[in-house]
């Protein structure tokens, strides 16, 4: 088989709130797992962006991740109107200059709506440069979703964490909007990946880990041992989420 | 970097090359399709074609409408697919206690049908102690016939008393450690006849190696839930553990041949 280049879009450093016995959370152990697991770059986001003040845990993001060839940071974002961030246009600005290539919300955890009305400007400042915003789907609402990517077609939208009980959902989502785009360590869905790659193009899967929550084995056994083409392999392990990454209007 | 990384298993899986290396048997199967959710391909022909792929010789299987609404179908045609297939799939008999031929009487049916395994899922309702399922214990305990039982968290205690009780029976906690983790640990420790099924969706960081330490790999079955889940996800948390190949092996396939009482 030729050789797979996988890039983790899904993973997170730092100390969290509920620890568990063995789990990683610094960049040196992420940086081990990944060589173990044979993972080449990994996009990261900070648990104190996420479970702290997502301004504190990006700054702290960068520190960590400084001269990490293989990290690529990725920002927790808030909506604009109260403060807590800088407005949308400065924000996208700072994430550019510091490198940063995505962002990710929280809206459940952070309790804002995806809507227009308030996120409509981030989503605005976003879309005109591309940036891909990932969700986890515990944070959101399949109607959501729809919301967001009719809104704003640009807008490439990641969504993480995606179970295998939901097909039913996302597949109407996925012929309507050709910019969503859905990670694969919870998605279990027996040959799913195989009925994607047929139906929709192996470009809207993205290999994602979990780390530290998952074992990693498990999204690389999913698509090593994938009935599909070394090309789609190819694909959904890394080079899609280069070429989104890429893609971001610098 | 530990010796780990130099796993006969692990540079399989890094290949993408089917495992040749050491036997695999799933003791976790179903089959067919399932209400909840969409599952693409879902007959026994896939499921052999993911094994083929993988390298899992035997699976143990019980299809989803025995274990919703109609047992007996499934049972008829989990033994349709042993017929058919024979050593690469072998049945369960499944049993539903709200029925009154759903528990000894069937269960002797499927041993007429070739199963020497029970499976169980608490999604009728009933307890797994209580009265009902007693007559199939008896016969079970009777006959050595391993017992693999739906679980989820502190469900899992019941089979406390149930292997001390019945300890002829090797009773197989099926998604062990997917909630409540360390009752897992406890019972595997505590009871000599009671294994650690591995079939979970959540696939936790360094669960493989926990159980290895605390409980022992000869207590841990690899198990996939296929076609419920994905075998070739599923079986990357052991292809990937930082455990010793002797230990994977156990846990992919030698455990349960001993436990299943398989021929070579």
């Amino acid at each position: 088989m030729a050789e797979l280049s996988f890039f983790d879009c899904h993973c997170m450093i730092g100390r969290r709130t509920e620890h568990e016995p063995g789990e990683i959370w610094r960049v040196d152990q992420l940086l081990t797992d990944m060589a173990y697991f044979g993972i080449a770059r990994t996009l990261v986001f900070h648990a104190l962006a996420k479970e702290y003040a997502p301004s504190v845990g990006n700054e702290r993001l960068l520190e960590e991740i400084e001269g990490r060839e293989s990290l690529y940071g990725c920002w927790v974002a808030l909506p604009p109107h109260t403060g807590e961030m800088e407005k949308p246009e400065a924000f996208v600005q700072a994430m550019i200059r510091a490198g940063v290539g995505a962002v990710r919300v929280f809206p459940k955890l952070h309790a804002f709506s995806l809507d227009e009305w308030c996120c409509g400007p981030l989503w605005k400042a976003l879309e005109a440069r591309r940036i891909p915003v990932l969700i986890d789907k515990d944070q959101v609402e399949w109607p959501e979703v729809w919301k967001l990517c009719k809104a704003h077609p640009n807008l490439p939208v990641i969504l993480t964490g995606v179970g295998y009980r939901e097909d039913r959902n996302f597949y109407p989502l996925f012929e309507a909007c050709d910019q969503l785009y859905v990670e694969i360590s919870w998605y279990g869905v027996h040959l799913g990946i195989e009925a994607i790659c047929r139906r929709f193009g192996a470009g809207r899967l993205l290999f994602g880990t979990r780390m530290p929550f998952f074992t990693p084995g498990t999204a690389l056994t999913a698509v090593r041992y994938a009935q599909i083409s070394s090309e789609e392999k190819r694909r959904i392990a890394g080079e899609t989420l280069r070429r989104l990454l890429e893609d971001v209007i610098q | 970097m530990s010796d780990f990384r130099e796993s006969v298993f692990l540079k399989r899986a890094e290949a993408g090359e089917t495992l040749t290396d050491a036997l695999v048997i799933d003791g976790h199967c179903h089959m067919g399709p399932y209400f909840g959710f969409h599952i693409p391909d879902n007959d026994i022909g896939s499921m052999l074609r993911v094994m083929d792929r993988v390298g899992i010789d035997t699976i143990i299987a019980s299809p989803h409408v025995a274990i919703g609404p109609d047992f007996r179908l499934g049972n008829d045609l989990i033994a349709e697919a042993m017929q058919r297939y024979p050593g690469r799939v072998l049945g369960y008999a499944f049993l539903n206690p709200r029925y009154e031929d759903g528990v000894l009487a069937e269960l002797e049916r499927c041993v007429s049908l070739g199963m020497r395994q029970i499976k169980l899922h608490s999604c009728n309702g009933v307890p797994y102690d209580g009265e009902r399922y007693r007559p199939a214990y008896a016969f079970a305990n009777e006959q050595g016939f391993p017992i693999l039982a739906h679980t989820w968290g502190k469900e899992a205690e019941v089979f406390d008393s149930l292997a001390e009780e019945y300890p002829n029976i090797p009773f197989i906690l099926a998604h062990s450690g997917v909630s409540d983790f360390d009752t897992y640990v406890k019972l595997g420790k505590k009871r000599p006849n009671i294994y650690l099924d591995q079939a979970t969706s959540h696939v936790g960081y360094g669960w493989i190696e926990r159980f290895v330490e605390e409980v022992g790999a000869e207590k841990i079955l690899f198990g996939s839930d296929m076609p419920f889940i994905s075998a070739p996800q599923q079986i990357g948390k052991v292809l990937y553990a930082r455990i010793s190949d002797a230990d994977k092996r156990k846990i992919l396939g030698e455990n349960a041949k001993r436990i299943f009482r398989l021929e070579s």
